[in-house]
């Protein structure tokens, strides 16, 4: 539902109330007049524009000489833009900005017409850095939130476009600066959660591939926690971007205790790489408690239980084990022999304590965030405690009947809470 | 006049995207245009690139570069005493034309060395060399993609052995464009 639909229906409800009088009612929904949406057919005509542009540069014609070429790409990449300003001018600023994304699509497609013409090879993703720069360049000029998600499309395909053959470290490193410098005002002006939700996937997706190979795994534990960190360090105007880093970093750190407890090997020896990552990670730990303190949100501490277990059998690891020397494969496996059941009770601590905290700091979605991990909690226990005992049917019926148990109860909780959480808010 | 300014932000910003498009074409249309001619032997693939379209791969026989032709001093001290080197470094491959129409590389140089009229000079990689390996494997970055219009890859592929022979400008500092993928009448 759109923000005008929400707030049409709304003044509905008080007028209906007795909150505001049939004029003010009236007032009111004269400020909004509903034929003001723009249409988005010139968004998609321009996008279908676009495609076909980029399509019929990839089928590599070759009836045209170089210049011939090189000449069309300006005179239409010139062409769209006049168009674009043109039409901004005169307020049809839809049209203005289908124009501006043909313009973009046609730089783009300059670099692989350049590509074709002289069978460059080398270092693809530069292209499409430098297409990202000039999508972004355009969508600030206009403000506009389409342009946005092409530059954030652009930039999508410039972190896809590398996997296959392995990046350069430069390359990385000027990818995720891309990214602080290009998407993240953009993400801050627009405020928008999903728009927040996919280019927060797509940063992480690629973070995650690129860390792959940085030490055994405790990098990715730490990427979670700097979601979580971003999240607390964000002033609450920046709302709904801390809520979308919060939520990436518990479903992180669900994702990788997952792994911990039914993979059941993780073990990684004492290396250099993951030495640092986990200063980084007392830093960032340091960080987040300091940030809960100021702002006097002890409950918000919790989140930090499921990271500690592992933090801290690294840590015994390294004090006792020399560094850089792998570990026989049938060694013990040491402080990891229960990493499982351990990684389990402090999701069971994580989740109940969120719970609770989020009824103490009155935090509905707290609560309700709190009570859905509480449940994948169960079901991932019981799976790992039962599944090897059990005839498999049985485990399932079981496995569903306990959860259907479980769901009633939180749900008795939660409303209980809710209730609670509300009156208290009342009171205030 | 805030429009006005607003308009010439716009302008300025297509201005520095045709800047950007024709940096990259100057520089390949200079060595395109000046730069020296190489022709040297292939055996071409087919694969497609969903933003550039179809290409072949070209893989150069100077990709192996036999160890008894001049190898620089200061390469050997490099890969010297080593089982397996595959520490990527960046070489001057140094290439001349003998008896055959294409040229062969003559020489692996670390720092690009003085070259005599005959020759031209062409940056690589070092992938790797083995201490029982008859040759260094050195890779071509930049120009082992030859595109080609839609649907014509495959029968290049076919016919590899008639498209052998790939025409190169390059510039004296080991650049290179490729200009031409030559298609022999009579096999070689």
């Amino acid at each position: 539902m759109s923000n005008l639909n929400f707030l049409l229906q709304e003044v509905k409800k008080w007028r209906d109330e007795g909150v505001i009088s049939e004029e003010q009612y009236n007032q009111i929904t004269a400020r909004y007049p509903q034929g003001k949406r723009m249409s988005t057919l010139p968004i998609l005509a321009a996008v279908l524009i676009a495609l076909s542009v980029l399509t019929f540069i990839a089928s590599n014609w070759d009836g045209m000489s170089h210049g011939a070429r090189l000449g069309i790409i300006v005179v239409s990449l010139v062409a769209s833009y006049g168009a674009a300003e043109w039409f901004h001018k005169k307020a049809y600023e839809r049209l203005g900005i289908a124009f501006a994304i043909i313009g973009v699509a046609i730089y783009g497609a300059g670099f692989f017409l350049i590509g074709q013409m002289y069978h460059l090879s080398a270092n693809p993703a530069t292209a499409f850095y430098l297409w990202f720069v000039g999508a972004v360049l355009v969508a600030w000029h206009y403000r506009s939130r389409a342009l946005a998600v092409m530059a954030l499309g652009i930039f999508a395909v410039a972190g896809m476009y590398g996997i296959d053959s392995r990046r350069e470290t430069m390359d990385i490193v000027l990818y995720y600066l891309l990214f602080a410098v290009g998407m993240v005002p953009l993400i801050w002006k627009f405020r928008s959660r999903w728009f927040t939700v996919i280019a927060l996937i797509t940063v992480l997706g690629a973070a995650m591939v690129d860390i792959n190979d940085l030490g055994e795994g405790l990098a990715y534990l730490a990427l979670y926690l700097l979601t979580l960190v971003l999240a607390q360090l964000l002033p609450t105007t920046a709302s709904p971007i801390p809520g979308v880093l919060r939520m990436a970093g518990y479903i992180g750190i669900m994702g990788f205790s997952m792994l911990i407890i039914f993979a059941d090997e993780i073990q990684p020896y004492a290396n250099m790489a993951d030495v640092s990552v986990w200063v980084v990670m007392l830093v960032l730990m340091a960080a987040y408690i300091f940030t809960a303190l100021r702002k006097k949100q002890l409950g918000s501490l919790i989140d930090l239980i499921p990271f500690i277990p592992l933090m801290a059998m690294y840590a015994v690891t390294f004090m006792t084990s020399e560094i850089g020397v792998r570990p026989d494969e049938y060694a013990t496996r040491g402080v990891y022999e229960y990493a499982d059941l351990i990684q389990q009770l402090a999701l069971f601590l994580f989740t109940l304590g969120m719970i609770m905290s989020g009824e103490r700091m009155r935090d509905i979605f707290r609560i309700n965030v709190g009570a859905v991990l509480f449940g994948i909690t169960c079901f991932i226990a019981y799976v790992n405690l039962a599944w090897d005992f059990m005839d498999k049917s049985l485990f399932f019926l079981i496995g569903g009947v306990l959860l259907l148990v479980l769901s009633y109860f939180i749900e008795r909780k939660r409303r209980q809470w809710v209730q609670e959480a509300k009156e208290g808010g009342d009171q205030v | 006049m805030m429009q006005k300014l607003k308009s010439i932000r716009l302008w300025l910003i297509v201005a520095l995207q045709l800047v950007i498009l024709f940096s990259i074409v100057g520089k390949y249309h200079y060595i395109e245009a000046n730069g020296q001619v190489v022709l040297l032997k292939t055996a071409p693939i087919d694969p497609t690139d969903l933003f550039y379209g179809d290409y072949v791969i070209i893989g150069y026989e100077i990709q192996e570069i036999d160890k008894k032709t001049v190898i620089d001093d200061e390469i050997k001290a490099l890969t010297k005493g080593q089982d397996y080197f595959d520490r990527a470094t960046q070489v001057y491959v140094v290439l001349e034309k003998k008896q055959n129409p294409w040229h062969e590389a003559v020489g692996i140089y670390l720092n690009k060395p003085e070259l005599k009229p005959n020759q031209a000079v062409l940056k690589g990689t070092i992938q790797y060399v083995g201490a029982t390996d008859e040759a260094y494997f050195v890779n071509y970055g930049g120009i082992d993609r030859y595109y080609v219009p839609e649907n014509t890859g495959r029968e290049i592929e076919d016919n590899r052995d008639m498209y052998n022979q790939v025409e190169l400008r390059t510039s004296g500092n080991g650049d290179a464009v490729i200009v031409q993928l030559h298609k022999q009448t009579s096999k070689k």
